[in-house]
């Protein structure tokens, strides 16, 4: 039922090497645990706003978490 | 499973069976071809009843989920309701103006009243099923 979005992103692999939760990340960025789970499979693409916070997290740049996809 | 999602089906549980009692118990009080004028009393227990059920469902879904009961809406649930609003604005709409349609062509107040209210409950309905829908496709 799910559709994917064009957006990809790697927050579970860069949430998981920095050793955080769902829920953690999500306090920090100021959205749901769930919220995070439907990013990570795809199901929401975040604001920019958003995309910019977890990118902070991560001590990254934006294009390194989030990338577009054309189908 | 989000809490909003899971507190969007219990609330469909409770509104359909609910309303669907309260339907069937003017369609068992009508007489054959006819439909009895609205009461008062049986609108005043439905809504008491759906009020009843509605404050101890969240009880209940507070107290297994108690962080997410108290956490305010993030970004997505907002996006959500608000499509599920708009969906559910077009089912009272398409609903209102379909009953005044039948009204205007057959004059029955009884049947005007029970349409509006059909598409009052159509339209919640509505609306829990489309941010179910929205939760579990995405968005």
């Amino acid at each position: 039922m799910s559709k994917q979005l064009p957006i990809t992103n790697s927050v579970r692999e860069l949430r998981e090497a920095k050793g955080m939760t769902q829920g953690e990340l999500g306090e920090a960025v100021g959205v749901t645990r769930q919220t995070i789970a439907a990013i990570e499979q795809r199901r929401y693409s975040p604001s920019l706003e958003t995309a910019f916070r977890i990118a902070q997290q991560f001590h990254c740049a934006l294009e390194d978490v989030f990338q577009y996809q054309k189908s | 499973m989000s809490f909003r999602e899971i507190s969007a089906w219990v609330m469909l549980h409770v509104l359909v069976i609910i309303a669907g009692f309260y339907f069937f118990r003017i369609w068992q009080l009508s007489p054959p071809g006819e439909i009895i004028a609205p009461n008062f009393g049986s609108l005043l227990s439905f809504t008491i009843t759906l009020i009843i059920w509605t404050v101890i469902s969240h009880i209940v879904l507070s107290i297994i989920f108690p962080k997410d009961a108290n956490a305010p809406r993030d970004e997505r649930d907002r996006i959500i309701d608000e499509r599920a609003g708009h969906i559910s604005g077009l089912i009272l709409g398409i609903g209102a103006v379909t009953a005044l349609g039948h009204f205007l062509f057959y004059e029955q107040a009884n049947l005007l009243f029970y349409m509006v209210f059909a598409a009052l409950i159509a339209s919640q309905v509505g609306e829990y099923l489309s941010r179910i829908f929205y939760y579990r496709r995405g968005i």
